[in-house]
């Protein structure tokens, strides 16, 4: 098995495990529905599309940072039943391609919800993107991946904690803020049609290149560290 | 198959005490008084530098603002090459590993000291001259960015379970250090590119000849009490951790050897 | 003697209060801390 194999193999683990339970994406989905109707008791969107599309960049990202949450906490639970993390410590695969697998899983269930989250956004706030709106597909996959990436890794180190639910926002929201400096100000640019994104996409890319390097080559390290 | 028997022998790799001798003591001694010197020279220069134009006696705020805030951002260097040494020296030199985590633990904690009163003062600072508390410029949002990391960081360390803690904590420490250049970029560049009104013209550009002799001694004397409070600190972590192989050696000879106890 | 009765006096004051609280605390916390924690 080459190394794509092995990160294929923990991602299909991943998605398998979560289409049985279903428990990650629904109170995701639920979770941002609540958030959007609760932040449009915040403000008036149809009267003041201006303010709105200023704003809802900002609301859709703190929506998606509060459902991922849930994901990340819970996809690590999991490997902590039956000593399954300490299977994946003895067996012979990079300790990398379980990251990358898992990320990449956790990638594609948050992924999952924006595209739900997305219209129900556009729907309820009026929203009218003045920039060009094919940058979002760009943008949301990039910010998704550095809130996701960062979060994994996170998510693993806290495993070694008491108290993990409560840690993994208080250490991940600090590092993440230019990440979401980047996609926040991306996306309102896009909607409101403002600014150029492209300097944005392009701190998020390298924001994603430089902390996904860091996360794969630590993760053995954390693993493994005893 | 040899049996011992009559009393356990000592073990081969003992556990050496703290290197504690009378001459770093009384060298942490003579350095704090240097310091208690400097420091009240520097407030006296604090006190008779001549009265700012604009802003009065209020000013005199800068001579202790300055200092912190420059100071507190040679700590987290330090954090970061600790955290790097423990990472790679683990496994190898575990007695050195132990040591650069106390390094680390020591100098995150002055980062967050030297980082609360630079907000702090800043806040009282501002609104005075300003009438705002605060303002999400380039440099003080940065700035807030820098505390928020750092006590997360000790905030990963007191949430670890026992052995783990310098572990989890050196990852973090290199991931916090990877993200202060990166979120300063980014910050800079958002507020030139939708300008904010900066507070006061940029600290530092415009000290007058009459009174760099004043922040100079004052940073000379929070220099030398961050590292006065930095070793203290290093020296108190390393009383602990051999406070904690004691515990854990007590512990296993009391299962091992419990016969012959 | 002090001057406190403006704002901008007021708040000269509690910046080097602070100052020194929070730092001679801290070395007052390490202090009770060397105190208690046994050499060997």
């Amino acid at each position: 098995m080459n190394y794509a194999d092995y990160v294929l193999a923990h991602f299909a683990k991943e998605v398998r495990l979560e289409w049985r339970a279903r428990d990650a994406i629904n109170g995701m989905l639920f979770f941002t529905l609540l958030v959007v109707v609760v932040f449009a008791m915040a403000f008036d969107p149809a009267s003041y599309p201006t303010i709105t599309r200023q704003i809802s960049g900002g609301l859709l990202w703190v929506a998606v940072l509060f459902a991922s949450m849930n994901a990340l906490n819970q996809s690590w639970a999991r490997e902590l039943k039956n000593s399954v993390l300490d299977a994946h410590r003895l067996a012979p695969a990079p300790p990398s391609a379980l990251f990358l697998g898992k990320a990449l899983a956790n990638f594609l269930f948050v992924t999952a919800t924006e595209m739900v989250l997305a219209p129900v956004f556009v729907v309820f706030y009026n929203l009218h993107p003045l920039g060009q709106t094919w940058l979002l597909l760009v943008v949301l996959p990039l910010g998704t991946w550095a809130l996701v990436g960062n979060g994994t890794f996170f998510a693993a180190l806290s495993l070694r904690t008491r108290n993990r639910e409560l840690l993994l926002p208080l250490i991940l929201f600090p590092i993440s803020l230019p990440a979401l400096l980047a996609m926040i100000q991306a996306t309102t640019s896009i909607l409101t049609g403002d600014a150029s994104p492209m300097l944005w996409i392009k701190v998020l890319f390298a924001y994603n290149i430089v902390f996904t390097t860091a996360c794969l080559m630590l993760f053995g390290f954390v693993l493994q560290g005893e | 198959m040899r049996f011992v028997t009559g009393p356990t022998p000592p073990p081969h790799d003992r556990i050496k005490p703290v290197k504690d001798s009378r001459k770093s003591t009384s060298l942490a001694g003579i350095w704090f008084g240097l310091t208690m010197l400097v420091m009240a020279y520097g407030f006296y220069q604090a006190m008779v530098a001549p009265k700012e134009a604009t802003m009065g006696n209020l000013y005199r705020v800068f001579f202790y603002h300055f200092p912190h805030t420059i100071l507190s951002f040679i700590f987290p260097y330090i954090n970061c090459v600790a955290s790097l040494l423990f990472i790679f020296w683990r496994q190898s030199k575990p007695e050195l590993a132990a040591k650069a985590d106390a390094w680390a633990v020591a100098s995150a904690e002055i980062t967050v000291v030297y980082s609360t009163v630079g907000l702090a003062t800043g806040m009282l600072w501002g609104r005075a001259a300003w009438g705002i508390w605060w303002a999400w410029d380039a440099r003080l949002t940065t700035y807030l960015l820098l505390w928020l990391l750092y006590v997360s960081y000790m905030m990963l360390r007191s949430f670890a379970a026992g052995g783990q803690t310098a572990m989890v904590a050196s990852v973090l420490g290199v991931f916090a250090a990877i993200d202060v250049p990166i979120c300063y970029m980014s910050i800079h560049w958002w507020r030139t590119q939708h300008p904010a009104p900066v507070f006061g013209g940029g600290d530092g550009s415009g000290i007058d000849k009459s009174m760099a002799s004043a922040v100079l001694w004052n940073v000379a004397a929070f220099l030398m009490w961050g590292i006065f409070i930095l070793g203290w600190r290093y020296a108190l972590e390393r009383r602990r951790q051999h406070q904690d192989n004691l515990a854990t050696e007590a512990m296993l000879r009391g299962d091992i050897g419990s016969e012959n106890a | 003697m002090i001057p406190f009765s403006t704002l901008s006096e007021r708040h000269l004051v509690y910046a080097y209060l602070v100052v020194w609280i929070l730092q001679f605390g801290y070395a007052g916390w390490l202090a009770v801390q060397w105190k208690k924690t046994p050499r060997d």
